[in-house]
């Protein structure tokens, strides 16, 4: 808490967001459903049954080397889309707009984006809304002989909220049994595998959250956040937390996520 | 192996979980009472607490047993919290036991704490906590401050249900977490006493350190042994951290006396 209010004196934290915030989560779910009910789930079509996602966080916008990047990275034919798990920008109106013009440079591949924390700082979640729209969804890769579910979550605020809860109970009710594999996308890590400053969902939702995964046989859950790597097993489920794609950042990185039927695996690719 | 049809549960699993629940309430009770000749003073505290969180579906109820025994300067504790109203899991919900001492370094009085915490979040889930506190007590304020370490592991029946390979891990482990707890005390009468207090614990859940709560507890003096209180906790997801969200409230009324 100390490292991150001490954090004040960045120009790239909001810390009237650390007291009071203008969006709530349950209201950024129901502009979410909105904009979903005008907008169906994509589905990505993979003629093999092997296929590479490619994932990053974290990259806050301004700078825009190692975004760009990782979109050329993107672009390359093995790659069957790309994730961005959160804090994409610093929140400020002019960082969504730089993000906005560098994002059709390289618009090949569907492209995921989730809001985090840092994205709704000075009132972010309007641009973001007005840019990318839902923050909370769903998207199918279809293989010749199985579909994998990708759900991406907002948890910019710490929490997922009852009603995005209630909705992600339903969709791994009902959509997750008719997929072969199952990967979620949220901002904020879970674990705190070492000693930081950065915040973690409440232990009383990571209760909920961790048996949910466990009995609903999600295969991997990737985050954020905390800008440095760490992986943790629990049974079926392997939690990865994503280095940050951070212009400057010593070990910046981006995941390539391999699907290989029914395995879903994970290999880090440090910015060169 | 028998499977219920219904919930495609194992029954023989849950009844095997049930039994080593009660079991485990057997020799906390059983504990105390050996001991309870040898200390010199028992304290108990009974609440009853009501509560809603984000994650709650719904509002909920626990009631909690706490039974601290004291005999010169070292102390022992145990605890069951058990689910009333939309449980979580089963009838448990958190059981805890410790051991402490009071100590003096010149005119500084403090206490030191161990604890052992054991959650049972569902059939196939288990939080385990153990952790140190150090705590002194001022006129108007109270200082709290320890450290536990935290794992979430799966349990038995998770194995055979989810039918795990030896390879799996079934465990995740967090080494160090800080606890603390700052409190403001102000009387309000000559039996009334006010209480104001940021923290990241509570008698049965040990938060992260970056998720601070806002408690405030009324306490009444009915006897020289015997008082009640009320408290109201407030959390609120990414306080003081990041971007904040309302996430959850619990409010308690209980009762301690010494016998």
């Amino acid at each position: 808490m100390v490292i991150a209010l001490s954090a004040c004196t960045n120009s790239t934290i909001d810390p009237s967001g650390y007291f009071y915030s203008t969006d709530k989560i349950n209201t950024r779910f129901d502009q979410s459903e909105q904009w979903n009910s005008n907008h169906p789930f994509k589905q990505v079509v993979s003629s093999t049954e092997n296929y590479q996602l490619l994932v990053a966080a974290d990259s806050h916008v301004g700078p825009v080397h190692n975004l760009e990047l990782f979109l050329k990275e993107a672009k390359k034919p093995e790659n069957m889309a790309y994730v961005l798990v959160g804090d994409v920008v610093t929140g400020k109106a002019e960082d969504y707009m730089r993000l906005d013009s560098v994002l059709p440079k390289y618009e090949v591949k569907p492209g995921f984006i989730i809001v985090g924390n840092h994205d709704l700082y000075f009132d972010g979640w309007q641009s973001f809304y007005k840019l990318f729209g839902s923050s909370v969804y769903y998207f199918t890769v279809q293989t010749p002989s199985a579909s994998d579910l990708y759900i991406c979550l907002d948890s910019g605020s710490g929490t997922l909220g009852d009603k995005q809860l209630a909705w992600l109970k339903n969709v791994l009710a009902t959509v997750r049994p008719n997929c072969r594999n199952c990967v979620i996308f949220t901002h904020v890590n879970f674990f705190r595998s070492r000693h930081t400053g950065s915040t973690n969902p409440l232990v009383t939702e990571l209760e909920v959250l961790i048996d949910l995964f466990l009995k609903s046989n999600v295969n991997m859950v990737m985050m954020g956040h905390d800008h440095e790597r760490s992986l943790n097993q629990l049974g079926n489920t392997t939690y990865v937390t994503m280095d940050a794609l951070l212009d400057g950042h010593p070990k910046a990185s981006w995941v390539k996520l391999n699907v290989s039927g029914s395995k879903v695996g994970y290999e880090f690719e440090e910015v060169k | 192996m028998i499977i219920n049809e219904n919930t495609g549960q194992n029954i023989y699993s849950n009844l095997y979980v049930y039994y080593i629940y009660m079991q485990r309430l057997k020799l906390l009770i059983l504990f105390v009472i050996h001991f309870y000749p040898m200390y010199s003073q028992i304290k108990m505290d009974h609440y009853a607490e009501v509560g809603k969180t984000m994650m709650s579906n719904g509002v909920y109820s626990n009631v909690s047993t706490l039974v601290e025994a004291s005999y010169n300067y070292v102390h022992i504790h145990g605890g069951a919290l058990l689910s009333v109203i939309n449980p979580q899991a089963g009838l448990i919900n958190t059981m805890t036991v410790g051991v402490g001492g009071e100590f003096q370094v010149k005119n500084f009085k403090m206490k030191m704490d161990g604890f052992y915490l054991w959650k049972p979040i569902s059939e196939n889930l288990r939080e385990y906590n153990g952790g140190i506190i150090a705590s002194s007590r001022f006129q108007h304020f109270g200082v709290k401050l320890g450290v536990n370490t935290r794992v979430y592991g799966l349990s038995k029946a998770a194995t055979m249900n989810y039918h795990l390979s030896d390879t799996v891990s079934t465990s995740i482990w967090e080494p160090v977490n800080l606890m603390y707890q700052f409190s403001f005390y102000q009387p309000l009468s000559a039996k009334c006493n006010l209480e104001v207090r940021i923290t990241n614990y509570d008698k049965y859940m040990i938060l992260q350190e970056t998720n601070p709560m806002i408690m405030s507890r009324v306490d009444y003096v009915v006897t020289s042994k015997l008082r009640v209180y009320g408290e109201l906790y407030y959390m609120e997801a990414g306080l003081l951290n990041m971007r904040v969200n309302y996430f959850g409230y619990n409010g308690r009324g209980g009762i301690t006396w010494e016998i």
